[in-house]
Order: structure tokens, then sequence, then C-alpha cells
């Protein structure tokens, strides 16, 4: 069935994914891909610490799961909670492989080094430990924080996409928050001035 | 199992979530004052607005890879209909008959018919050609004795030689050459049966 660019464009991913249930609709899945690739490369790429070339496959493999699994969407809720829940259960494997783990905890590892030694600009040195602080995070915590403060997701839909309730991502949230600012305390310029001035 | 946070760590989190510390209220800073320092305070809230920085945005995913789609052709309605027919003609020419299948099938199961009685008849053979077989009936044995009888040569004496020479009877030899017994004299020691009676 050949449908029309135009018509295609027009629908919204909830149309386009009963386009694909119903016609196996190729068009369909190419504009839900160009609607929704980046962002979701996006969530790859810091859910699988910054492996770039890791996170375009899981792009390539959800959008292959989405015509899989097509049977599975709901047409009653919204295809991008859907399609993060997705995600975020390949994440979740990809975290229980330990092969991954120890490669992303060794590839950090070489990074920080790198960069502390360079000395770099104070936001640049800011955002290097942030990244690793969000990196010694537990999976779960990792991942609302990402979904909440990168993705920018309500907390119902970050409820939504983790298959939790609202309580339980609030709860993630202000923890993941805590660790991390525990991790960067030493490192806040303020304390660190106050460092120098006392010795 | 995770515990949920409180109503003060939630008003908290709320309020490093969405308003910077200078502009807090009177009671919100002292009620955030109360739970953490301002540096504290200003730390997380860099760290929830900041972190979006972190990561490079500017990657362009890869075009979609999908399994090549079969495109299906239509063919025209008397294409399909000549095709649908030929494969009947073919079905039917090799498909074998199925009346003479039966036949087939009647010829054999008649042969073992045959075959059976054979079988019986080559029993009551052997019956009579006094084969032994266990399960014969005594009738047929006693048929079988006189069967046996007729077949049997009768036995014959030896057909020996006359080797003696017999003398041939004449008057001379017959005639009686010996005294009566009232003659004879030796007749008187002989008991007198006259005289019991």
């Amino acid at each position: 069935m050949k449908l029309h660019p135009i018509h295609i464009n027009q629908k919204n991913d909830e149309e386009l994914m009963v386009l694909i249930m119903d016609h196996h609709s190729h068009p369909a899945l190419i504009e839900l891909h160009k609607r929704y690739s980046k962002k979701l490369l996006g969530y790859f790429i810091k859910m699988l610490n910054k492996d770039i070339d890791k996170a375009q496959d899981f792009v390539q493999d959800l959008f292959l799961k989405i015509m899989e699994k097509k049977h599975l969407f709901d047409p009653e809720k919204k295809f991008y909670t859907w399609i993060f829940t997705i995600a975020n259960n390949m994440c979740k494997t990809a975290y229980r492989n330990p092969f991954l783990q120890r490669i992303s905890e060794d590839g950090y590892e070489i990074n920080s080094k790198a960069s502390l030694s360079d000395n770099l600009a104070e936001k640049e040195f800011f955002n290097l430990l942030l990244e690793k602080s969000l990196n010694n995070l537990e999976e779960h915590h990792k991942t609302t924080f990402i979904l909440r403060f990168m993705e920018h997701f309500s907390l119902q839909e970050i409820a939504d996409i983790t298959e939790t309730s609202l309580g339980t991502v609030k709860s993630r949230l202000f923890y993941a928050t805590q660790k991390m600012a525990k991790e960067l305390k030493e490192y806040n310029p303020k304390f660190e001035s106050n460092l120098f001035k006392l010795n | 199992m995770e515990k949920n946070i409180n109503n003060d760590e939630t008003r908290l989190f709320d309020l490093i979530e969405s308003t910077p510390f200078s502009e807090l209220s009177i009671s919100d800073r002292l009620f955030v004052e109360s739970q953490i320092t301002e540096e504290e305070f200003t730390l997380q809230r860099r760290i929830m607005s900041d972190s979006s920085e972190i990561f490079p945005e500017n990657i362009t995913p890869h075009q979609l890879q999908t399994p090549s789609v079969k495109n299906v052709k239509m063919i025209p309605l008397y294409q399909a209909l000549l095709a649908i027919s030929a494969i009947f003609i073919l079905f039917i020419t090799i498909w074998p008959n199925p009346t003479e299948g039966t036949q087939n099938q009647l010829t054999a199961s008649s042969k073992v018919q045959n075959k059976k009685e054979f079988i019986h008849d080559t029993i009551i053979k052997y019956v009579n050609q006094v084969k032994i077989i266990e399960k014969t009936v005594y009738d047929t044995v006693v048929e079988l004795v006189t069967a046996t009888k007729l077949n049997f040569q009768e036995p014959k004496l030896l057909e020996a030689v006359q080797t003696l020479s017999l003398p041939e009877l004449n008057k001379e030899m017959i005639a009686t050459k010996g005294v009566s017994l009232k003659d004879d004299n030796s007749s008187r020691f002989t008991l007198k049966l006259n005289n019991f009676r």
C-alpha cells in the first residue's frame, strides 16, 4: 500500500503507528525515525557512557523492534512514552551485560585522567565531574535523572516510561541529585577557594 | 526496595528544581536553610541545569536500515485464472484416479482371500497324502488307513520249486492187505463192549 508523503507528515505519532500496525507501512516507520531518532540517539549516548557507535546501533535496533512488536502498541497511549519505555528496557539489558560495564568504566577513567591533566576551564571541569558522577549512579537513578533533566520529560511521563509510580520517580530524582551533589561537593569552586584560603 | 521521600524532602526537591536561591521567599529560604546549606542548594540546582550540556547534541543518527520490503506486483486477473487452471490440470494429471485405486484395492483383497483358500486346500492335500499333521481329524486317519491298504501290495509266498517226487496212487497200493479183526488172534485182548450194555 503506497501512501502519499503529505499524508504521512500530517499524521501524529499514534496514527503512524496504526498505519504500521494495520498496513506494515514502511513510510510511516521512516517518518517516526525522522521524528525521534535524534532524541533517542542522544538518550542512548547518555545512557551508554558516550559510546556513540553502540548508541547508533541501539537506535537501529529500536526501530526494528517497533516493526516486530508493533502489535504491543496501545493506540490509546502516547507513542513517545512507549518508544522510550523500549529504549529504557534496552539500556537495562545493556547494563546487565558485564562486558559493557567494564568497557565504560575503563573508558571513563582514561577520559577523566586526561582531562584533569589538561587543566580545563572551570565549567568544562565541572561538566566532566558531573558526567563522572552521573555514570557512577545506579542504573535506575541514572535513567530517571537523564529522562528528567536531559530529555525533559514530565514526572508522570517518566513514571510511564520506567513503569513505576510518581512517588518512586520523585524519590529517585531526589536521591540521584543528592548522590551527585555529594560527589561534586569537594570540587565546588566555592569550597575549593575556601580550601586555598585556609592553606 | 527504595524508600519514598517525605513531604519536606519533596518540598525541598521542588524548590531546588524550580527556583534559584536568591529568588526564594523568606519562608522558603528559612525552610531550605533548615534542611541544607545555600551552597548545597546551589550545587544541586546547577547539577540539574548543567547536566543537559555534558553530552554532545550535534550527532546525526544513521539512516534507518530496515530489512528489504518485498514489492508486491499486481498481475492481471486472466493470468491468475490461467495459473489456477494450469495447476488444476496438473493436479488432475498427476493425481491417481480414485476409482482405479478402489478397484486395485479390491483386487488385492480378493487375491489375499484366494491365497487363504489355497492354503486350506493344501492342508487337505497333505492329509490325503498321509503327511503327518498333528491336527489331523480321526476320521481322516481312518480314511488314510484305507488308502494305505489300497496302496500296499499283497505279500506273496516264496515261489519254491517242487523238489519231492510223489508216487502215483493205484489199486495195488490202495488194496487192503491185512486180516480182519475177527480173524486176528490178538483181538482176544480187546475189551468186549457188549458186556457193559
